[in-house]
């Protein structure tokens, strides 16, 4: 049995990204701190991705990362008159191959300083690391780094080398390093299928899916990945941004999407992205009227089939949204800005909800729509819809983000009739073995013209247009000319000898985890007995050994108010006599050659008699083996190996072979006097000798009479035979 | 919808696209020709999400008998990241039953990487869906380690 488990209704605003307010707010995640420490790495540190590319949108410059890098190897080394300092540094970019940098775009705290080179795939610049340090008289000695780095083999990643050098007592030789990266990492970008740096989150994205979770290509909708792309690029929403913290892939693609008016989505099992909002075919926003695909009415629900959540009123209380983004001017280090974002007359006082964007958006008009994204979603999205329908023409036609029209009657009142009439957009499909189709529906709220309202207040959400100034004035930091130098930065490079042996432990493949145990034995031999999977066995008492005539038998106590009953048996099983409720049990003459065993009655509420009967162990032959066997043939003839219950009278049988065995008067019970048990009886032996011999001798019965049921021999060594009857 | 039969195909195929089974489980004990390809009769269920947004556990179940071919194919498919692609067509009972009609309907489609396997000795549950798993950090894709820089400078 199968239960199906689905996700409250409830959840789904919170899961379509309906509902995005921030858990935490904070600092700008996009600033950089400039006259900081330098950074050195550390092993485990994430490698950064620096992905972005600096674009103009009518007039304007878009783009652009700021990057404070951090380093892997140092060399400090003072001259010995001056004692000016040398530092050299070499510095993790980012992953990947990144286009030149140019002079104008490295710093060091905010300054335009030193002598920089860059390279991919290898180690930047020709320096040996290490810490040269001399005392020259009457200097103060600089304290630097001892443990000034080995190095290692930059597989895949951009590196950087820089050195400048300072004067007798500067303080600044230790702060940190900045590059303004105009052109990220390159990828073939899906858009152009172009290779080189990309501002397009799907690029990224689709970098990650490949690099992080080797995800199948089967399983990427490459469709509606270039399509988002499209409509990402078309209206302005590029991603340029350091990517350096370790994060859930999945979290991470559905808290980007939220930042590019897009949603991500799992249709036909294929992952991909899709836009939060109609769009015309050019992939600008749609703001005239939608169309949809299919109406649902009260002939396609089925029972049960119609539940409706609204949204609560904590996530539709009137907001003003606080953008936060990046100003990136074309030549001076980048500041964060903040764009208040709502309605008029609505939350001009707060709440305040802050929507932080800096860490990759850099265009006003960018964090501006998605502020107005987030207000117009609470103000007008009203509910949610699951509904249950019947299998239809739509099962072929309507897929996830498709426009749906849902009007059922409601008539709860005689003389007046009632509509539920919404627009919806898909958001799940589940179809079931059974036909029927079950649809989440998001509230499409449209205004008299049929257009969306949300799409029409993004539309019209624009930025004020102004850059704000930096509050920098003084350049004079700047190496002269620098800040205008678009050199591309030297492409130095080359590993070391003596890198770092390899440490790692790669296996080689053990066995087949397929195999079976040895042997495949299911008999469960060698497994201990459960101490509770056998009734408790009562044990008889009192027996001679051998068990013998006048041997009074007594049962070993399992439970309290034990009965006892008694049962003799001949070698077959077959009851002879039985005694029941008593607790001695005298074996008699009678009974040679037979066995005895007992039962161990204890009360048993639960059964239906009332008691469990738990039986004894055997005892027997009663009398000992020749009072079982009356004659043990001797090696090489033949043995009697069962003498059954006598029930027919013969005289003599026909033995296989030609031997021949004789029976003689004897009988139990019957018409004879009931006290003699005698059977004679003969055989030829394998020596041709006829045996004459008596199992047990008696009196009182006719050969007439005398009987028995079965009688088994077996050649000695051989296979037990039946000769009679 | 009494006239609307549904019946389900099941292509079990590895990363590089090669087809290792066909099963279709309406026809029983029949193989039959779709798509200039063959199915296997197998006897298998299937339910789930098809389409949804992300976090919405979008994602298809199997049910199975646990036959020795069964177990092995999807203890292998599990070991190896195998996928399935299931189609769910429509077509009308009144028209024939005894083999996949000429107009009938692709009414669902589904790719999904074998992510989970468990049931009783008698019946398997497999689950398609996305490895990209929802819980543990994979991003950014690499780390620094010794190889690649070394023992670091520290400051």
């Amino acid at each position: 049995m199968n239960i199906e488990v689905r996700d409250p209704l409830s959840l789904l605003p919170y899961q379509n990204g309906m509902v995005v307010s921030p858990l935490e707010e904070g600092a700008a995640s996009g600033q950089s701190n400039l006259d900081t420490q330098q950074r050195a790495i550390v092993i485990g540190d994430v490698v950064p991705i620096v992905f972005g590319r600096r674009v103009t949108v009518g007039d304007i410059d878009i783009g652009g990362v700021f990057v404070s890098p951090g380093a892997t190897e140092g060399r400090y080394e003072n001259d010995g008159t001056t004692n000016e300092l040398t530092v050299n540094l070499e510095l993790v970019l980012s992953e990947g191959e990144l286009p030149a940098l140019e002079l104008r775009d490295v710093f060091q705290r905010a300054c335009r300083v030193g002598t920089w080179v860059q390279t991919y795939d290898q180690r930047a610049g020709s320096f040996t690391a290490g810490n040269f340090i001399t005392v020259v008289e009457g200097k103060e000695t600089w304290q630097c780094p001892y443990y000034c780095g080995t190095s290692g083999t930059y597989d895949n990643m951009t590196t950087l080398a820089y050195e400048n050098s300072h004067a007798d007592g500067d303080q600044t030789w230790s702060r940190q390093v900045h590059c303004f990266v105009r052109e990220g990492m390159q990828v073939t970008r899906i858009i152009d299928d172009t290779y080189g740096p990309s501002n397009n989150l799907i690029d990224l994205a689709l970098y990650l899916i490949r690099e992080s979770s080797r995800l199948p290509e089967d399983m990427l909708d490459l469709t509606a990945m270039e399509a988002a792309a499209n409509f990402t690029d078309t209206n302005g929403f590029f991603y340029n941004g350091i990517f350096n913290y370790s994060t859930n892939l999945e979290d991470w693609l559905q808290k980007m999407a939220k930042g590019f008016l897009l949603r991500l989505s799992d249709n036909n099992g294929k992952k991909g992205f899709r836009p939060a909002l109609p769009i015309n075919n050019d992939n600008t926003l749609k703001t005239t009227a939608v169309t949809w695909l299919f109406d649902f009415t009260e002939e396609h629900l089925l029972p049960d089939g119609f539940e409706i959540q609204y949204i609560p009123l904590a996530d539709r209380k009137p907001i003003t949204a606080e953008v936060l983004w990046r100003q990136q001017p074309d030549n001076d280090i980048g500041i964060i800005r903040t764009a208040l974002v709502g309605f008029s007359g609505e939350a001009t006082d707060g709440p305040f909800e802050q929507y932080d964007l800096s860490e990759f958006c850099t265009s006003e008009d960018h964090a501006v729509k998605i502020g107005m994204f987030y207000v117009a979603r609470r103000k007008y999205i009203t509910h949610m819809l699951r509904i249950r329908v019947k299998p239809d023409a739509y099962n072929t036609t309507l897929s996830l983000g498709d426009l749906v029209h849902v009007l059922l009657r409601r008539e709860t009142d005689v003389e007046q009739v009632s509509h539920h009439n919404y627009l919806y957009e898909i958001d799940r499909i589940n179809k079931t073995i059974s036909g029927a189709v079950e649809f989440d529906l998001t509230h499409f709220p449209i205004n008299e013209n049929g257009a969306s309202i949300v799409a029409l207040a993004v539309n019209a959400a624009t930025g004020a247009g102004y850059s704000l100034a930096t509050g920098r004035e003084d350049f004079e930091c700047d190496e002269a000319g620098r800040s205008e130098d678009t050199t591309p930065l030297a492409d130095v490079g080359g590993n070391l000898p003596g890198l770092p042996a390899s440490s790692n432990f790669i296996s080689t493949v053990i066995g087949d985890v397929l195999a079976s145990p040895e042997g495949e034995s299911n008999d469960g031999d060698g497994n201990p007995p459960d101490p509770f999977g056998t009734p408790p066995q009562p044990t008889i008492g009192g027996a001679s050994d051998p068990i013998t005539f006048g041997d009074e038998l007594t049962l070993g106590s399992i439970c309290e108010g034990m009965s006892n009953n008694w049962y003799v048996v001949d070698g077959s099983g077959n009851v002879l006599r039985t005694a029941s409720g008593v607790d001695a049990f005298t074996i008699a003459a009678q009974d040679a050659g037979r066995f005895v065993y007992a039962e161990g009655c204890c009360p048993d509420p639960g059964s239906t008699s009332g008691v469990t009967c738990n039986k004894s162990n055997t005892l027997g032959p009663i009398g000992g083996d020749d009072a079982f066997w009356g004659y043990r043939p001797g090696a090489g003839q033949y043995e009697i190996t069962w003498l059954g219950l006598y029930t027919a009278v013969i005289g003599a049988a026909a033995a296989p072979g030609g031997v021949a065995i004789y029976a003689s008067p004897s009988y139990d019970g019957g018409s004879c006097s009931g006290t003699s048990t005698t059977l004679w009886y003969s055989y030829t032996n394998t020596s041709g000798d006829v045996i004459n011999t008596q199992w047990r001798s008696g009196s009182g019965c006719s050969s007439s009479t005398m009987a028995f049921a079965k009688m088994y021999w077996r050649p000695t060594g051989g296979a037990a035979q039946q000769i009679y009857p | 919808m009494a006239n609307r039969g549904q019946s389900q195909f099941l292509r079990i195929f590895d990363t590089s696209g090669t087809t290792l089974y066909r099963w279709q489980s309406y026809y029983i004990g029949q193989d039959v020709t779709l798509d200039a390809a063959t199915w296997n009769y197998q006897p298998f269920v299937a339910n789930g999400l098809i389409g949804g947004t992300a976090g919405s556990d979008v994602g298809v179940t199997i049910d199975i008998p646990a036959t020795a071919l069964a177990v092995s194919v999807f203890e292998a498919g599990l070991d190896n990241g195998h996928l399935c692609e299931l189609k769910i067509y429509e077509f009308d009972t009144r028209l024939s039953n005894a083999a996949p009609q000429a107009g009938q309907l692709l009414i669902g489609r589904y790719v999904g990487e074998i992510i989970e396997v468990s049931g009783s000795f008698s019946l398997l549950t497999i689950g398609l869906g996305s490895s990209l798993a929802p819980t543990g950090a994979q991003a950014p894709p690499r780390k620094f380690n010794s190889i690649l820089i070394g023992a670091p400078l520290r400051l």
